[in-house]
This record gives structure tokens, sequence and C-alpha cells, in this order.
């Protein structure tokens, strides 16, 4: 059995006079795709920026991390002390910087390592090997790239940071189908590079394909459970996201 | 080859940048002109600083005049009521600013856009009502007469064209710091924040550090200027720390380029230099400079220096071309 690297328990989060989570409680181990599902508002993003210390969070609320064999706790941690830990984020809408360059946006993906490390130079050529079109435009900025390539650099940068775990904000949001199909190949490849996938989606069918397990939001709380395959065979989860079949 | 010849011309450059500079106070006239230039060196270090805070990470500035006048007033009171020296005056005019520029970055953190705006001009305004109203340390509105000029290593700076050289050495030096720190990490952070303040959290940038980080940098620059403007005018009062002089500051920064090391030297001349030469408009003299300088921001809006960069690499492009022209024949 893999050993958990992300445990949270009973996470309750608010903005202001909102709860927007209900008690969350999620599991993820090491070496594994975890598919996190639900409409718009069922708090998919702000269970990510709870696990980043964006959000205030309630009390007996935990989140656990795995660091190097030991449980820390994230809650009351900054952003700034959590991505270190190996936790990288490929945010909602890509959150590129359109003025730089794609090399340069890639090594904004190490700057919280105070000294570029040696692993830097290979890291980039493992990005530039998934993602032979951002090599080809290295020099070019950000901004001029298409959404499917802005995507890609946004992954690479998440990649560039050498994470244990790499969570993604609905990363096939407003991509054309062929670009949807890679950008979930390329999140194959990731975890085949050994790192744990957290992946929110509102793309249920091709998330629930490549995911081990799932979990599905309904407004902050977790409705339903269970390995993709036994979430892509429920009915009623498949009627309720991608409309029922005639 | 290239590398000594590019270096050559690397010192050529710098020689040529001293003799201009060395000439400039025996060049000029009189005292007034000498006054103005004096006052663009000292809006050069005014136009760096708001450059690091606004041009570089992002963060809009309508409050310069205050930390401009902290420091002017520190200088002030220590020269006029303790009888200091410009060394002490200066360490401690930042010292009191910066504990101004972490007074103002916390709640700046806070907000963003339109409300950093208001917020940074409301601090303006408080720091200026405090200025002409606690009378006993300030004199009020009649602000402190008779601060002394520098003497630094017994070399009296105590006319115009001496103390140019002064401020000259600090828009210098502080021209220089802009640079390294620019392509430092931490200038590199700042620009992150800039582009996008969201995605450089979400990549571990310390949004809050830096941007406190930048708001302190700034406000060094603005002692550096004050404690360099209260010597030189030796005289300080509320009247020249008002929100037109924090527009200035910002225009500056504008009219040269935000987010360019040299940009605030081209708009240092500019904001001082072309309202005196308005003087023949008479009553309409800020009309047309008004109108000029929008005209500019409107025609190029990244500011002027990019487009002189541009004028200069075409006039680079033109000038090996003759001399292959001329070896020929």
């Amino acid at each position: 059995m893999a050993d958990t690297i992300l445990k949270v328990e009973n996470l309750v989060s608010t903005y202001g006079p909102i709860t927007a989570l209900k008690g969350i409680n999620l599991e993820v181990k090491e070496g594994e795709i975890v598919s996190l599902l639900g409409s718009n508002g069922a708090g998919k993003s702000t269970l990510m920026k709870s696990i980043l210390g964006m959000v205030t969070i309630g009390e007996g609320s935990s989140i656990q991390y795995n660091h190097d064999g030991q449980m820390v706790e994230l809650i009351g941690k900054k952003s700034h002390q959590i991505i270190p830990l190996g936790i990288a984020i490929v945010p909602e809408g890509r959150g590129v910087f359109i003025n730089k360059s794609v090399e340069e946006n890639l090594e904004v993906g190490t700057f919280f390592r105070k000294r570029p490390a040696a692993r830097d130079k290979e890291l980039l050529d493992t990005v530039y090997q998934t993602f032979p079109r951002l090599k080809e435009r290295r020099k070019q900025l950000a901004g001029t790239l298409s959404g499917g390539e802005q995507q890609m650099l946004a992954l690479g940068r998440a990649m560039m940071a050498d994470p244990r775990l790499m969570m993604l904000d609905e990363p096939s949001m407003g991509l054309a189908p062929l670009m949807v199909a890679e950008v979930f190949n390329v999140i194959k490849n990731v975890r085949e590079m050994g790192i744990t996938v957290l992946l929110v989606e509102q793309n249920a069918k091709q998330a629930l394909k490549i995911a081990d397990r799932g979990y599905v939001l309904t407004t902050g709380e977790v409705t339903q459970t269970g390995t993709g395959k036994e979430l892509l065979a429920d009915e009623s989860l498949v009627a309720a996201y991608l409309g029922a079949k005639k | 080859m290239k590398k000594t010849s590019s270096k050559i011309s690397g010192i050529a450059k710098i020689l040529v940048i001293a003799a201009v500079l060395i000439i400039v106070p025996i060049l000029s006239p009189n005292n007034y002109i000498q006054q103005i230039i004096n006052l663009i060196g000292i809006y050069i270090i005014l136009g760096t600083g708001i450059n690091i805070l606004t041009g570089y990470t992002g963060q809009l500035s309508l409050g310069q005049a205050a930390f401009f006048g902290i420091g002017a007033y520190t200088t002030a009171l220590l020269n006029t009521r303790l009888g200091q020296q410009f060394f002490v005056c200066l360490i401690a005019s930042i010292l009191v600013t910066s504990f101004f520029g972490v007074v103002l970055a916390i709640p700046a953190l806070k907000v963003k856009g339109p409300y950093l705006a208001l917020l940074t001009q409301g601090f303006g305004e408080i720091v200026r009502i405090v200025m002409i109203n606690w009378t006993p340390v300030t004199n009020g509105t009649a602000g402190i007469l008779s601060i002394e000029s520098p003497v630094i290593f017994g070399f009296a700076f105590d006319t115009l064209p001496k103390y140019y050289f002064l401020v000259v050495f600090f828009a210098i030096l502080g021209l220089l710091y802009e640079r390294s720190l620019i392509n430092s990490r931490t200038g590199r952070a700042f620009i992150a924040i800039r582009e996008d303040t969201d995605a450089a959290e979400l990549t571990g940038i310390n949004v809050t550090t830096y941007k406190i980080r930048a708001f302190v940098l700034s406000a060094v620059y603005c002692a550096v200027a004050g404690t360099l403007y209260a010597m030189m005018i030796q005289y300080v009062s509320p009247d020249t720390f008002i929100s037109n002089t924090s527009s200035v500051i910002l225009w500056t920064a504008i009219v040269g380029g935000f987010g360019t090391i040299l940009g605030p030297i081209i708009g240092g001349i500019i904001m001082q230099v072309l309202p005196e030469i308005l003087r023949f408009c008479g009553d309409w003299r800020l009309v047309v400079y008004g109108v000029i300088l929008l005209i500019v921001i409107l025609q190029c809006p990244g500011g002027l220096y990019p487009y002189l960069e541009r004028f200069l690499r075409f006039l680079k492009s033109k000038v090996p071309a003759n001399k292959s022209k001329s070896a020929a024949s």
C-alpha cells in the first residue's frame, strides 16, 4: 500500500460570511491521480486554495502533507512556505506571465529555490522533451502562444518546481478537443515521472478515465467517492455531469 | 577581439558621459539654471524610486511627496535643532522614511488598483497636514529656515555648482543600484508581481515581503532626495510636499518610461525643463504643459525611453554602413 501524501480532514473554509467547504475529507496516496469533480461553485478551487493557505480555514480542520516521511500540518502556513515542500499548482486560467518569454516563465517555476539547483537544467530538458513546441518557442513571449500552448507552459512551469504533488485547476478549460486530449496525456506522463496528481475538472468523463480515484463535490461537501471506473459507471453521476443517456 | 572593442566603446561611453556631466556646471550661466539642473538630479532620484515601486512592482503610488517630505523634514530638524551634519541626517532620513514605507505598505498590501491610488494619496495628505499643524516640531506653514549646506570630508558644498556634483553622485548611485536590483532575484520577483500577482504567489513568491521591500526601497530613494533637497534649498515648508509634487514624481517615471532603468533621467529633464521653457506662454503655461504631457503619453504609451532607444539603434545601424562606404572609396 502506497503512503498517503495528502490527507484533508474535516476541512471548513470560509470567505467572510460564506462557508465554501463544509467539512471535507479527502486522501491522496503517493503516485495516484485523484480527480475532483463538481459543478461551478461546488468548492473545487477553494479546496486547492485551502491547501495552499490562501483561504480562511475554520477550527478543527486539518490538512496533513507527507514531507519526507513526516506528516506536516499545512494549515497556518502561507503559500510561499507550502510550495517549497513539494506542492506545485497549475492555476485556473493558466496564469502565465504574458510579457515574459517561454523560458523566463519556466524559470519562475524554480524561483522559490533560493539557489539554482543543479537539477534545474535537467528539469528544463525534461519539460522541453515533454513539450517540444515550448522548446521551439522558448524565446517567444508567452502572450503570443495559443491557449493550448499556454496551458502546456503552465504545466511545464509546475514541472520546473520538481514537485511531489501537482495540483491542476481546470487544465482543459477553454481548449479545443485535440488539445484537451493532449493535456490529459501529459497528466498521465506527469504521473509516470513519479508525481502525484490532484486534478480538478469539469470535464468529468476524461478526468475519471485517467484517474485512480475520484471525489464528487456538491456545494461544499463530498457527496460521492470511488475509483475512476466506479464513478464512470455510476449512471446518476454521468447524468448529472454529462446529461442523461437517451 | 569583439569583446575588447565593446569594452573600449563601453569605457569611451563612460568617459563621454563623465565629460558631459563635468562640463554642465561650467556651462550653466547662472544660479537659476544651475538650480533647475540640480532639481533634475533630485527628480531623477525620486523618479527612480517610484519606478521601482510602480514601474517594476506595479504598485501605483500617488503619495511619494510624503516620503520626500519626511526625508526633507528629518534632515531639516536634525540639522537646525541638533546641529547634525550631512551623513547623520541622510542615514536618519533613510531610517525614518523606511519606517513610514512599512507603515504605508501594510494597508497597501490589502488593496489594489484605484483603491491603492486613493490610499497612497490619502497618506500624502495626512503627512502634509501633520507638517502644517504639528507647529512645535515642524514650525507649521512657516517651514524650517536656515538649514546648513553640507560639508563632507572638509569640502563645503555651499554653492549650487558644487552641490551639483553631490546630486549627480547620488543620482548615479541610485541608478546603478536600481540596475543591479532589477537584474537580481528580487527584481525578478518584483516584475513577476507586476505581471500577475496571483500567478506569482502560486509559484511560491512571497508577495507580501517583496511588496513591502518595494515600498521601503522607493521610500529610501525619496529620503535621499529629501535630504539633498533640504540642504540645497536650505528651507523646507509644507508647500513643497503637496499632492502636485507626488504627481510630478509619478509623471517623471511615466514620461521617461515605466519599467526602464534610464526612463527617469528623460522624465526628470522634461518635467523640470518644460515648465521653465514654457514661461513665454504667460498665464497659459500650465495649460500648454499639461497638453504636451498628454500628447506624450498618448503618442508614446510606454514613455519616451523606448522610442529613444529605437532611434539610437536606428542611428547605429546607419553608422557602420557609412564607415564601410568610406573605406571602399
